[in-house]
């Protein structure tokens, strides 16, 4: 059995997670390539009109895939209990791919984090159960799958502590610094959010990712820009992000893909509550011309050089 | 011979030229429609700066481009400074008022919103990915109304009850005025209620959140707009400042750049002679099959760019 998986959506927070999961279990599985045009374009053309930038690419990576696997590995991420619930849309990746492509039946390996109604909702990181829970689909034993699933999360935790680590350094650093808030799906996918990256990059300033942050803190930290009742927990880390490093950075940069429910719940708590610090908001809807992109973040960067908090609060 | 130094501002809608002298002095300036070709108006531009230029006296030792077409015309113009314009007009202006805090910019398709503090830029934003309330809505709406649009803000100022629309997106503002129509409004009272509309819709959008001080200027085509300047007065309650040359702040701001930058690149009318173009080509070589724009001069390639990485890469051999 080979297994496909989305280079979209929550990968970009788990790929390290499942990677090594299925390379435990000596599981082949094939991982799309980079979003590109054709990818979001097929995207674009399956997922309704009015659906999120990111939500097309992610349809856009499992079109894809379709007939280069045996089952689409789509988890069911839902609700993280006291940590926060994901966005609707991303909840109804597993339904939605179901349904979209109901011609073509596909077989959809998944797990579900669902800890709403009447579980108890101190066990939000227990993904070991969820993990146990497709252990008959794969076709291995229990311990096997537990085994597996250890492995896997120890070093994904190793490595996102070790991407923490790098961006603290960055942070410490010289030079004019920009933290970047946006999902990691956005930021990183090399569509959408690495040409912005490149942009900036281009300009000699140092880019620091607000979701590399320690995640249990962030679920404290947000709390000095919002109050609690925030839900989504990415959001809530963003949040932390900028707690964490505002005071290190020059300025902030707000990458949305259009239209996102939480970002613009969450940009417009930014734009009230940061006001030392100059923030660019930047919308994305996967167009093809980088130049009114380029624009805004030329801009921005002057901006950054002439920026003195003193003479921004006479 | 003394040094000069020329401005190019090239937007969607008007390009724009200026030429100073050595103490910021306004020497030359026009103003005309892009009309889609920014090449062939620049052109056509350059021959109405070229008929008010006292070559006698003066050599233009630097060209600088701002606009949305700054690096396709910086490329032909060989400028020496290529910059966004938002720098620009916040450059171009406070030369002129010294002491602005606020800059109001709505422009074709773009509109701004600049924030200056003892002189200097501390806050801006621009419209994200909707162009309702900028110069192309008022176009689009004269246009059915049929005034002229250079008309229609003193057709607003008639008005003695303007009507209510929601500009929130030029698509629903176009049904609800042909509605206002229907139901017996006048002309007078719809261009006054646009007018009021573009200004809530600037100032619930573009300058949500910003501390909007006095003095405040406004510019951009649409601040030739009267009914516009007059929606801003009373939505804000401040004097709202316009320039009789603030049509020309970016293409004067990017000139005092030009001047300021040092650089020396001397620049001849005779380019209007030269025979360049730009194409738009599809590169072809990945998915994301990018637009790449090359320029040529006298039909070698001078420039190219456009391409997401490197497959799409021109060789310009300089």
């Amino acid at each position: 059995m080979k297994i496909g998986i989305p280079r979209a959506g929550m990968y970009y927070r788990y790929g390290v997670l499942w990677e090594e999961f299925f390379k435990a279990l000596g599981i082949e599985y094939v991982l799309s390539p980079e979003t590109n045009k054709s990818i979001l374009e097929h995207g674009s053309a399956i997922m309704a009109d009015e659906s999120c930038l990111a939500s097309k690419v992610y349809m856009g990576h499992v079109s894809y895939l379709l007939d280069k696997c045996d089952c689409l590995f789509i988890p069911w991420l839902s609700n993280f209990g006291e940590y926060g619930i994901n966005c609707t849309r991303f909840r109804a990746f597993p339904a939605m791919t179901a349904n979209l492509f109901r011609d073509r039946s596909p077989q959809i390996l998944t797990y579900a984090i669902d800890f709403s109604g009447t579980q108890d909702m101190k066990h939000a990181g227990d993904e070991e159960t969820a993990f146990l829970s497709m252990a008959e689909a794969l076709n291995k034993s229990k311990k096997q799958v537990r085994e597996a699933y250890r492995t896997a999360k120890e070093l994904s935790e190793r490595a996102f502590a070790d991407k923490v680590k790098e961006a603290e350094r960055l942070a410490d650093g010289n030079g004019k610094k920009i933290l970047l808030v946006g999902h990691d799906y956005c930021i990183h996918d090399d569509y959408i959010g690495k040409p912005i990256l490149r942009a900036l990059n281009g300009y000699g300033v140092t880019v620091i990712d607000a979701n590399l942050t320690d995640r249990k803190k962030a679920q404290n930290d947000f709390l000095k820009l919002s109050d609690g009742t925030l839900p989504w927990i990415v959001s809530r880390e963003l949040l932390g992000g900028i707690v964490r490093y505002k005071d290190r950075v020059d300025g902030i940069v707000l990458l949305t893909g259009f239209p996102c429910g939480p970002d613009s719940i969450v940009n417009d708590v930014i734009k009230r509550e940061i006001d030392d610090l100059p923030v660019l908001y930047l919308l994305l809807d996967g167009q093809d011309g980088m130049a009114g992109v380029e624009t805004r973040i030329e801009s921005f960067i002057d901006v950054l050089s002439f920026w003195n908090a003193e003479v921004a609060r006479q | 011979m003394k040094n000069a130094f020329m401005g190019i501002d090239v937007g969607s809608i008007s390009t724009k030229g200026t030429i100073i002298d050595e103490n910021d002095n306004l020497l030359c300036g026009e103003y005309i429609y892009t009309k889609g070709n920014p090449l062939e108006a620049v052109k056509k531009l350059l021959h109405l700066l070229e008929a008010q230029f006292d070559a006698e006296n003066y050599r233009i030792a630097a060209v600088g481009t701002t606009g949305s077409a700054r690096k396709l015309i910086g490329a032909v113009l060989n400028a020496a400074v290529v910059k966004n314009e938002i720098t620009a007009h916040a450059v171009g202006t406070t030369n002129i008022h010294p002491d602005v805090r606020t800059i109001f910019e709505i422009g074709g398709q773009d509109s701004k919103i600049i924030i200056l503090r003892g002189g200097v830029v501390t806050d801006y934003a621009m419209n994200t990915l909707c162009a309702a309330g900028t110069g192309a809505f008022i176009s689009n709406q004269a246009a059915r109304l049929d005034i002229a649009v250079e008309d229609f803000g003193e057709t607003a100022l008639k008005s003695t009850d303007p009507t209510p629309i929601a500009a929130r997106c030029t698509v629903f503002a176009e049904s609800d005025l042909v509605h206002k129509l229907q139901i017996g409004c006048s002309k007078e009272d719809i261009a006054a209620g646009l007018c009021r509309a573009i200004v809530l819709n600037y100032l619930n959008n573009v300058a949500k959140g910003k501390k909007i001080e006095p003095p405040v200027v406004f510019q951009g085509g649409v601040s030739k707009n009267i009914g516009v300047v007059k929606a801003f007065e009373s939505e804000t309650g401040y004097d709202i400042i316009v320039d009789k040359n603030g049509h020309l702040a970016g293409a004067y701001g990017v000139a005092l750049l030009a001047k300021r930058s040092g650089v020396i690149r001397p620049f001849d009318f005779g380019i209007t002679d030269v025979d360049f173009k730009i194409t738009g080509k599809s590169c072809g070589k990945c998915a994301n099959n990018c637009e790449v724009i090359c320029v040529y001069k006298e039909g070698s390639l001078v420039d190219s760019w456009g391409n997401r990485c490197e497959r799409g890469a021109v060789a310009v051999g300089r």
